[in-house]
């Protein structure tokens, strides 16, 4: 089977701050379609600049990324915007519009669509995340946490970016709300076939949606493959001092019985458990 | 590449001879010299003040790209203040008209008060871009508690510095989410740049507001109680990490050593007053020919 042509790439990038802290050394790193990528770490990782860096917000100090064949570092912003869309973690940072209408539709007017296309792109990207009609003309600012934060990704979904990034996705988050906003994102993935890199500590949520995970340490990329062997990685987690799921974890200790070390979930911890004592039983 | 100490306006190498003074001398440059401008008129001397910044600056490795930013808001200044003082300046009739626009009399005495103003203001900027760029939030407090004021005074200082720190951050990615919906601002004009400002105010405001309700439940969460003026005594820890030496105490006596110096000279002697100053003697061959 073919290996699909990457969307992104990033070759040996290198990213110092103006204090001369180096947040990214030597990453290479390649993005391609069909791709549900967790990126995890540390805090101070570098995962946020990494993510950063991927839609031209930050230019490599060394190094290069190619996003859909353009090179970051020579490539307007508002060219990368409707490639790589990037949700901040805090929704307040980026709402600023009288209204939700209005700020879903400032992107798209940004780059100058037609009345018709605005107003099209609004409302798929409000259906998509579920706000309905009655929120459009309320004034972002006084929504609920949740609610702002389904604006702030429907201004980011409203230019189409082929891949999204999103930081932190949740974050003060009930249950309810993390899981919602995890299956709209698996949605737009699957249905809708875009790119998604979570930036996130919550491994229960890694290890249920992401199908890839990047971790993250020393401002390098320790691991990169599927979410399954990069959790079975025990010594390279303790490294980065990430922890996987508890569910994992049991399954780690419990090796000896048979148990796989990449076990993700409940249910997979569960039909192994069925198999083992089937076959005892036999 | 050198490490850098992130100062309120930028950054500053851990090895600036000026980061190795104690916050209290820097302070009290900031308040003594800020006084110079205000006691001297000549506006040569004022502007010989500004290159004795800007040569502080370079010893003291502080990037002068910094300066870039304060060069609208200097143009800006000088515009409005002799716009005051010449077009809305009124009329004098015992004033010498250099010219007339749109037949109001531009006198010779207003210029010359809008350049000494002026060139007042201008190296109070740079004694201010100086102090900014070589301290941290945490010296301007380690500064005010070795001066031994109120408790109450620095830490509603140290809150309003936190605000101000957290407020060029937000900014910072304010800047970036914006971008990140494709805002870029390059090569349009000054206006455009104006009426999309909104979109950074709002924000701001917005967790600005959120925050100082954050802040205040902090701070009554942990006890807090005004105790006014008084000067409680209290531990304080951050002051055994900043002694103050020898070498602090005698820049302390040479900088008023230097007020003392400027007091004389233009109390005492009359010296550095605008009248008889080189600029205003320029001025008057300039625009009145030497006929005042």
């Amino acid at each position: 089977m073919m290996k699909p042509e990457p969307y992104v790439v990033a070759e040996n990038v290198t990213f110092r701050y103006p204090d001369g802290t180096v947040a990214l050394r030597d990453i290479n790193l390649r993005f391609a379609e069909g791709d549900f990528v967790a990126l995890i770490g540390q805090n101070g990782s570098g995962k946020t600049t990494l993510s950063k860096c991927l839609n031209g917000l930050f230019k490599p100090t060394e190094g290069r990324i190619l996003v859909d064949g353009l090179d970051t570092r020579h490539t307007s912003i508002t060219k990368m915007a409707v490639r790589v869309g990037y949700v901040f973690q805090n929704p307040d940072h980026q709402l600023f519009n009288s209204t939700v209408w209005d700020e879903i539709a400032y992107g798209p007017r940004n780059i100058q669509l037609p009345k018709a296309e605005v107003e099209e792109r609004v409302r798929e990207a409000a259906e998509v995340v579920g706000l309905d009609e009655s929120t459009f003309e309320q004034h972002p600012f006084f929504l609920p946490k949740g609610l702002r934060q389904r604006v702030a990704i429907a201004s980011i979904l409203a230019l189409r970016p082929h891949m999204i990034i999103v930081d932190e996705p949740t974050t003060g988050q009930d249950v309810k709300q993390s899981l919602e906003i995890m299956d709209f994102l698996t949605r737009l993935h699957e249905e809708r076939g875009h790119i998604i890199v979570i930036i996130t500590h919550d491994m229960p949520i890694v290890a249920r949606y992401a199908r890839r995970t990047v971790l993250m340490a020393h401002s390098q990329i320790l691991a990169d493959g599927p979410t399954r062997s990069v959790f079975a990685q025990t010594d390279v987690l303790a490294e980065a001092f990430v922890e996987p799921p508890q569910i994992t974890q049991l399954a780690q200790r419990c090796a000896d019985l048979g148990f796989a070390a990449g076990t993700l979930s409940v249910q997979e911890m569960l039909e192994q458990f069925r198999s083992l004592a089937a076959r005892r039983r036999a | 590449m050198q490490k850098m100490h992130k100062t309120i306006l930028g950054y500053v190498p851990e090895a600036s001879p000026l980061y190795e003074v104690h916050p209290f001398v820097r302070l009290y440059f900031l308040m003594v010299v800020s006084i110079f401008p205000m006691i001297i008129g000549a506006p040569e001397w004022n502007l010989a003040l500004i290159l004795v910044v800007l040569v502080l600056m370079k010893y003291g490795r502080v990037s002068l790209s910094t300066l870039k930013l304060y060069v609208p808001i200097s143009i800006s200044m000088g515009m409005l203040i002799l716009l005051s003082y010449t077009l809305l300046g009124g009329i004098h009739p015992e004033f010498h008209v250099v010219f007339r626009i749109l037949g109001f009399p531009i006198y010779y005495e207003r210029i010359e008060a809008a350049v000494e103003v002026y060139t007042r203001i201008l190296p109070m900027i740079f004694v201010m871009v100086l102090f900014l760029s070589t301290s941290r939030e945490r010296d301007v407090l380690v500064a005010m508690r070795w001066a031994r004021i109120p408790f109450t005074v620095t830490y509603m200082t140290a809150m309003a510095l936190r605000a101000v720190g957290m407020v060029i951050e937000d900014f910072s990615i304010v800047r970036q989410a914006e971008k990140a919906r494709g805002f870029d601002p390059h090569g349009k004009s000054l206006g455009y740049k104006l009426r999309q400002f909104v979109m950074y105010i709002i924000p701001l405001m917005a967790l600005s507001l959120r925050r100082s309700e954050e802040f205040t439940k902090a701070i009554v969460a942990r006890g807090y109680s005004f105790t006014g003026l008084k000067n409680v005594k209290r531990p304080d820890y951050v002051l055994s990490k900043y002694p103050f030496r020898t070498r602090d105490a005698v820049l302390i006596l040479i900088i008023t050593g230097f007020l003392i110096g400027i007091l004389y000279l233009r109390y005492g002697l009359g010296m550095l007053t605008l009248e008889g100053s080189v600029t205003q003697r320029w001025l008057r061959q300039w625009l009145l020919g030497g006929a005042a």
